[in-house]
């Protein structure tokens, strides 16, 4: 029998495996960014390790950095704090540092893509849970916790048990305006937040084909919005333009291997999956949160949902709780609420091709009255890029805040929240309790439908 | 297996399904990984009664993808120093259960006695079997135990110790 995609990137790196199928994997690259890092460093120094391959490691600051043009560097509280360690902790272990000023700076899951770090074929960490992101490159990439990251610093290495694996297959016509913020919204909303526990998860077929790689990397940033660890997307000639001429991507023949690799890196046709979803997107309209969780999503054009017939207590609970924190009730249309802040930005949808789109729906419009909206480009190229269009003009003169690479106001790490009670359009991939803020209420959408919402104040 | 796989205490809270790590430890507090004070803002939006509720030795049952959502290690850090001594949810997401373990926290997956336990219940739960004795009802559960390997981590003192015992042991064989 074959081996999927998975399985292949799994079986190139296992070192030694137990008994139980537990295996200990070699890992290629380690991603620290400022909150990781920091602590992991403070793990090493407390222990005495050092880092095993320093060269193999890059971190870029951006969970607690102010997003305001012109900043210092340790604005906020939480920066001062965390800042001056992870630069320590770099000088000391010989890690590379992106730091606030320069030029490859920016949220981690987009520079690692960005600067040619994150390739097909290789294993890649980070103290994140969204490095599944990287999983569209080709590459087999889990987020897992400071100890571990730790752990693999010092030893290029990780205990991890192996995975179920999952197939998601998109087909059928993708609507002009239809993200794949949309796609995968409504695939959490359908499969459940919980369905991909245990999984890794393959996505294949046209509608995944025909995406550029700025869209496979949404596409993956939000599989762990579905409980799936792993994210993967076969490589092909679309990844191969995109990594080769990266900075650090490899050159000559090195690079002729690689490429040839990308062709062996793929699920053989006889291989079997544990799971299988198919998807026909047919359709489907753009998608917009209506809750406290990611699967909780509809229809820009629908409404809040009823708790369904036959729900279990549990479940009743979860609508109510929803229900409560979110201020409105059951039958409401989204097009009728009003918001009051937009962010668009983020490892999910801060990539340079969601700014163009989004530049284009809001030239020469202005933002709503009562609306704050801030963008935030995912790195310094894609800001320097974007500049040199020239959008950052066009969001500015549209009223828009044009802020510094960072994650702002998705984590809520920087000291910027939303205020309690706003109703925040957001293009991030969390709209838990408190997420951006204390009581701040959060619509996970895509770029497409925060620029519409920052001009109306209204979804739309 | 040793003194460890064995743990009594009291169910001191109860708490849903999809409770996710950003209520555990909000974005804001993350810039803190000392223990003490991420016990004192354990879940402070979601359910500011938890810390007194909560006391050492303190038993969580919890429903299903128990800690899904971000990869923050406090999270875990927070409501062991909050108190908690296992948790026993009806399923966990994956890399809260790794965090957990990591950290020192146990965790049992049995869907049965977390939703049938209740607040005040007296358990013993043997932490390789999963076996749950619910010593107040007189029943007990199935769970899920603790995987050998993490077992065996855990009480090796960490991912570490463990790491060199196991490759000695490889070299050995």
């Amino acid at each position: 029998m074959g081996k999927t995609l998975f399985e292949k990137l799994w079986d190139l790196h296992v070192v030694c495996e137990d008994d139980d199928g537990t295996c200990l994997l070699f890992i290629d690259r380690i991603y620290l960014h400022d909150l990781c890092g920091a602590f992991s460093f403070q793990m090493l120094n407390k222990n005495g390790y050092s880092v095993r391959r320093p060269e193999a490691v890059i971190a870029s600051p951006d969970h607690t950095l102010s997003s305001k043009c012109g900043r210092a560097g340790e604005d906020s509280p939480e920066c001062r704090s965390i800042l001056p360690r992870l630069r320590r902790g770099c000088k000391k272990y010989g890690v590379t540092l992106f730091d606030i000023n320069d030029d490859r700076q920016g949220i981690i899951h987009i520079i690692g893509p960005e600067q040619g770090f994150s390739l097909p074929g290789m294993t890649i960490l980070c103290g994140d849970s969204h490095t599944c992101t990287h999983g569209a490159v080709g590459a087999l990439a889990l987020g897992v916790g400071t100890s571990e990251v730790y752990h693999a610093l010092a030893t290029s290495c990780l205990w991890v048990r192996k995975p179920k694996t999952m197939r998601i297959w998109i087909g059928g016509t993708r609507d002009d305006g239809v993200e794949p913020m949309d796609i995968i919204l409504h695939l959490i909303a359908e499969q459940g937040i919980s369905r991909g526990i245990g999984y890794a998860v393959e996505y294949c077929g046209p509608v995944v084909e025909q995406m550029t790689m700025d869209e496979r990397f949404t596409l993956c940033n939000l599989t762990i919005e579905m409980g799936a660890e792993y994210g993967v997307i076969a490589p092909d000639d679309t990844t191969i333009a995109y990594f080769r001429d990266k900075p650090n991507a490899p050159k000559g023949k090195m690079l002729e291997a690689l490429i040839a690799h990308c062709k062996e890196i793929r699920s053989d046709p006889d291989c079997k999956y544990d799971a299988e979803i198919s998807e026909d997107i047919t359709g489907l309209t753009r998608q917009i949160t209506w809750g406290i969780n990611p699967g909780q999503t509809v229809s820009v054009f629908g409404g809040v949902p009823s708790v369904p017939a036959g729900a279990d207590e549990n479940e009743k609970t979860l609508f109510e709780k929803a229900y409560g924190y979110m201020g409105y009730g059951p039958g409401m249309r989204m097009q009728d609420l009003s918001i009051q802040r937009v962010f668009i930005g983020s490892c999910s949808n801060g990539r340079l091709s969601y700014l163009v789109k989004s530049a284009a729906l809001v030239k020469g419009k202005h933002v709503a009255g009562g609306v704050e909206a801030l963008i935030v480009p995912g790195s310094m190229a894609v800001k320097r890029a974007a500049e040199a269009q020239g959008l950052d003009d066009i969001f500015t003169e549209a009223g828009f805040q044009w802020g510094e690479p960072g994650c702002s106001l998705c984590a809520g790490s920087n000291g910027e929240r939303v205020a309690a009670g706003q109703h925040c359009v957001s293009t991030t991939n969390r709209n838990f309790i408190g997420r951006q803020g204390r009581d701040a209420r959060t619509h996970l959408a895509s770029p497409v439908t925060a620029a519409m919402a920052a001009i109306s104040g209204k979804i739309q | 297996m040793s003194k460890i796989a064995l743990i009594r205490g009291n169910v001191l809270d109860k708490l849903g399904d999809h409770i996710d790590t950003d209520v555990m430890t909000p974005g804001k507090y993350l810039t803190s990984y000392e223990p003490a004070y991420l016990g004192s803002i354990c879940l402070i939006d979601l359910d500011p009664g938890f810390r007194e509720r909560m006391k050492p030795g303190g038993i969580l049952l919890a429903g299903v993808n128990f800690g899904c959502g971000s990869s923050r290690e406090t999270a875990p850090i927070a409501l062991k120093a909050a108190g908690v001594q296992l948790i026993i949810a009806k399923e966990f997401a994956r890399i809260f259960y790794r965090n957990a373990l990591n950290i020192g926290l146990p965790c049992i997956t049995s869907e049965e006695a977390a939703a049938v336990c209740e607040i005040g219940d007296d358990l013993e739960v043997d932490l390789e079997s999963g076996l749950i004795v619910n010593h107040t009802k007189n029943g007990s559960f199935h769970g899920d135990g603790i995987p050998q390997e993490l077992l065996a981590q855990f009480e090796a003192g960490g991912l570490f110790p463990y790491l060199k015992a196991r490759l000695r042991q490889k070299r050995e064989k």
